[in-house]
C-alpha cells in the first residue's frame, strides 16, 4: 500500500485528506506541523508523497521543505503543497525549492486522489 | 472625461468580505443570505475562529462567529455523516479545529483577491474560541461595520477589523493568485 504523509495543523483538513485517500488505497500518515514532520520523516517513516500545508505553528511548510531538502536522507522525498495560499511569490518559492505541486484549499477530492496518484507513482 | 473616482478602499474590501463569505459557504453546501441591517452583536455566537493579519497598508483582525450547528453543517462533505453534538465536548473541540480552517480559508481566499490590487497580507496562524453567549469587543476601527448573514435560524458574523493607512487605494494591478481548487503541477 503506498504511504503518503499529510501535515496540517488542522485536525479536520487531516480527517478530509484521510477520507479522501484511504478509499483510494492510501495508507495515510499524520503529522501536526512542519517539526513534527520532520521528526517523523527523520527518524524513519518512509513516505512515497509529504502533502504539507504553508500556514502552520512551529515551522511552516515552506520552511519545512527548506528544511527537508537539506537533510540528506530524506531531501529526495516528493512534496505537494495543499495550502489556502494563492500568492505567485510562495507558488515561486516552493517551485524552487522542488515541490511536486501546488493546490490551493478548499480542494475537490478526487482531484487530490488524481494528484497523489500521479506524485506517488 | 475625467476617470471615476476610485472607491474608497473599505467599500472594496467589504464588497471582497461579502463575496469570498458567500463563496466559502457555498463550497460546502451551505447557502447564506445577507443581513441588510444587522444589530451590533450576535443573538447567539457559540464559536467564533480568528486570524490576525498585517500588510504594508493595513493591519487587523479577521474574525467570523456563528452557533455550533451552522460550524457542524459547513464541515467538508465528506465529514458531514459524523454526527456531532452540543452535549459532547470532543465535538467542541472538533469544531474549534473546524472553526480555525474555516477562517484560515476565508482569509486565504480574502488574501488572494487582494494580489490582484497588489496587497500582500501576511496572516497568523488560525484560531478559535467556544462559549455560551460570545460578544465582540469594539472594533479598532470606527469603521468597522459587521458583515451579517443567516441561514435557516443560524447567524454568521464575519468582522473584518482593519486599520487601513490613508495612502492605501486599491486598484487592480494585473497579477493574479491562484484559485481555490487550483492545481499546479510543476
Amino acid at each position: 500500500m503506498t504511504k503518503v504523509l499529510i501535515v496540517d495543523d488542522s485536525i479536520t483538513v487531516r480527517q478530509q485528506v484521510i477520507a479522501a485517500l484511504k478509499p483510494a488505497g492510501f495508507d495515510v500518515a499524520e503529522a501536526a506541523d512542519g517539526e513534527d514532520a520532520l521528526t517523523q520523516l527523520l527518524a524513519g517513516l518512509a513516505v512515497r508523497l509529504v502533502i504539507c500545508d504553508v500556514n502552520m505553528p512551529k515551522l511552516n511548510g515552506l520552511d519545512m521543505l527548506e528544511r527537508l531538502r537539506s537533510e540528506a536522507s530524506i531531501a529526495s522525498t516528493p512534496v505537494m503543497m495543499l495550502t489556502t495560499e494563492g500568492q505567485p511569490e510562495y507558488i515561486a518559492r516552493a517551485k524552487a525549492l522542488g515541490a511536486k505541486a501546488w493546490m490551493v484549499k478548499p480542494f475537490k477530492p478526487e482531484l487530490l486522489v488524481s494528484a497523489v496518484k500521479k506524485l506517488s507513482a | 472625461m475625467s476617470e471615476p473616482a476610485p472607491l474608497p478602499p473599505r467599500t472594496i474590501l467589504d464588497r471582497i468580505i461579502a463575496e469570498q463569505t458567500l463563496a466559502q459557504f457555498a463550497a460546502t453546501d451551505v447557502a447564506l443570505t445577507p443581513v441588510a441591517h444587522p444589530g451590533t452583536q450576535p443573538a447567539q455566537a457559540e464559536l467564533a475562529g480568528m486570524v490576525g493579519f498585517t500588510s504594508e497598508s493595513m493591519r487587523g483582525t479577521v474574525m467570523i462567529a456563528s452557533t455550533f450547528s451552522l460550524f457542524a453543517r459547513s464541515r467538508p462533505a465528506a465529514l458531514r455523516d459524523q454526527p456531532v453534538s452540543a452535549y459532547v465536548a470532543r465535538d467542541w473541540l472538533y469544531l474549534r479545529d473546524w472553526a480555525s480552517e474555516l477562517t484560515n480559508q476565508l482569509v486565504g481566499r480574502i488574501k488572494n483577491r487582494l494580489v490582484a490590487f497588489g496587497v500582500s497580507l501576511r496572516v497568523s496562524t488560525p484560531t478559535a474560541l467556544s462559549g455560551s453567549a460570545l460578544a465582540f469587543a469594539t472594533p479598532s476601527s470606527k469603521r468597522t461595520k459587521p458583515l451579517v448573514f443567516t441561514s435557516g435560524s443560524d447567524e454568521l458574523w464575519v468582522f473584518f477589523d482593519a486599520i487601513i493607512e490613508p495612502e492605501l487605494e486599491l486598484s487592480p494591478q494585473g497579477e493574479a493568485a491562484a484559485e481555490e481548487g487550483e492545481l499546479i503541477l510543476f
